[in-house]
């Protein structure tokens, strides 16, 4: 790919076509913004993940608090 | 016309006339007839039959040769020398040892030319010692093979591994050596599991781009099963739920980053290139 890359600017005669080079270099530029926005997807993702698995966590260590509260208050009570 | 007739049946005559012609007609007859009327076993044919295995039996014993090697000191008892071609004797001849009867020269003789024979007979004493390092190698091999998603694989990979084991213990290899066998092999698994994973999604992620997610669909499910595959090797290996969500999300922005980083490449080296092609344009015009 990167070979075909490099030769689509070259005519047959191993010339180089300098409207072919501008084309190419337009064509990486939309790809590198491609895989910035793909990347940057990934990240937001990535960080949905995370917020879930601490708020997963945090709900359970609460649950966990509540009942050692609820525990304790027994033990006070009796 | 009558000389060109006279001509042909001359030469069709001398060829009739040849004594090689004469022979060959001779022996497809006697074909024919052996075909027709198959006659019994004569004594003339039993010898010329024997005469051919003894050759055939004559050259295997020049061709054969044996990788296989003995302990040392039970290989002394069993060196035999040739006598007249024919005759074997022991070198070294055990006390008990009286006279040579017909069975151990033959199967003296049987041992030189049939590699069968001494596995039956010898296969307790055969050596590996010297085959070491390639039974440790063939060791982490199957035991990495015993890790497979495909079952069968798995399963015959195991009594594979059992084998070799069994036999790197008889020769002397501790038990703690094996274990650290193990241990290499099952990282040597996991590093090659990680390295294909990280390739894998660098070939998705580049087919999905240039190629888009409609037409890179195919190779994109191609290279999904394999992913799949690797994660559950990844379990059989023993490291359940190791490529999570999370984990093969942070996989794919490496990849992409690194895959950013390549395209920057070439962009840098075709901007070069495009400046020196307009400079160039400009002195020579």
């Amino acid at each position: 790919m990167k070979k075909q890359a490099i030769n689509a600017h070259l005519s047959p005669e191993g010339q180089i076509n300098i409207v072919q080079l501008e084309k190419k270099i337009k064509q990486i530029n939309a790809l590198i913004l491609k895989v910035k926005a793909r990347r940057i997807r990934y990240q937001n993702e990535l960080d949905q993940q995370v917020v879930l698995k601490v708020k997963k966590q945090s709900s359970l260590l609460e649950k966990a608090l509540s009942f050692f509260k609820l525990n304790t208050q027994s033990g006070v009570n009796r | 016309m009558d000389k060109i007739d006279q001509n042909d049946l001359t030469s069709s005559e001398q060829i009739v006339k040849n004594p090689y012609y004469q022979r060959l007609q001779e022996e497809l007859k006697q074909k024919k007839r052996l075909e027709e009327f198959p006659q019994p076993f004569t004594d003339d044919a039993f010898v010329s039959q024997q005469t051919i295995y003894q050759t055939r039996n004559d050259k295997m014993e020049e061709v054969f040769e044996d990788k296989v090697e003995l302990d040392q000191d039970k290989k002394e008892d069993l060196v035999f020398e040739k006598v007249d071609n024919i005759e074997m004797k022991w070198k070294n001849k055990p006390e008990d040892y009286t006279s040579e009867s017909e069975h151990q020269k033959k199967t003296m003789k049987e041992f030189l030319s049939n590699g069968k024979q001494i596995l039956r007979n010898l296969s307790h004493q055969i050596n590996f010692k010297n085959r070491t390092p390639e039974l440790k190698e063939l060791y982490k091999h199957t035991l990495i093979e015993s890790r497979s998603h495909n079952a069968l694989m798995a399963v015959f990979s195991q009594f594979k591994a059992g084998v070799v084991g069994q036999i790197l213990s008889w020769i002397g290899v501790p038990i703690q050596e094996l274990k650290l066998l193990k241990e290499q092999a099952f990282k040597q698994a996991f590093d090659d599991n990680c390295a294909q994973m990280a390739h894998l999604i660098y070939n998705t992620e580049l087919v999905e781009l240039i190629k888009g997610k409609r037409v890179g669909k195919k190779t994109a499910k191609l290279y999904e099963i394999q992913i799949n595959q690797l994660i559950k090797g990844m379990d059989l290996l023993g490291y359940k739920e190791y490529w999570s969500k999370s984990r093969i999300l942070e996989e794919k922005i490496t990849q992409c980053q690194r895959i950013e980083d390549e395209f920057r490449d070439e962009l840098s080296r075709l901007d070069y290139m495009y400046d020196y092609c307009i400079q160039g344009n400009v002195t020579s015009s």
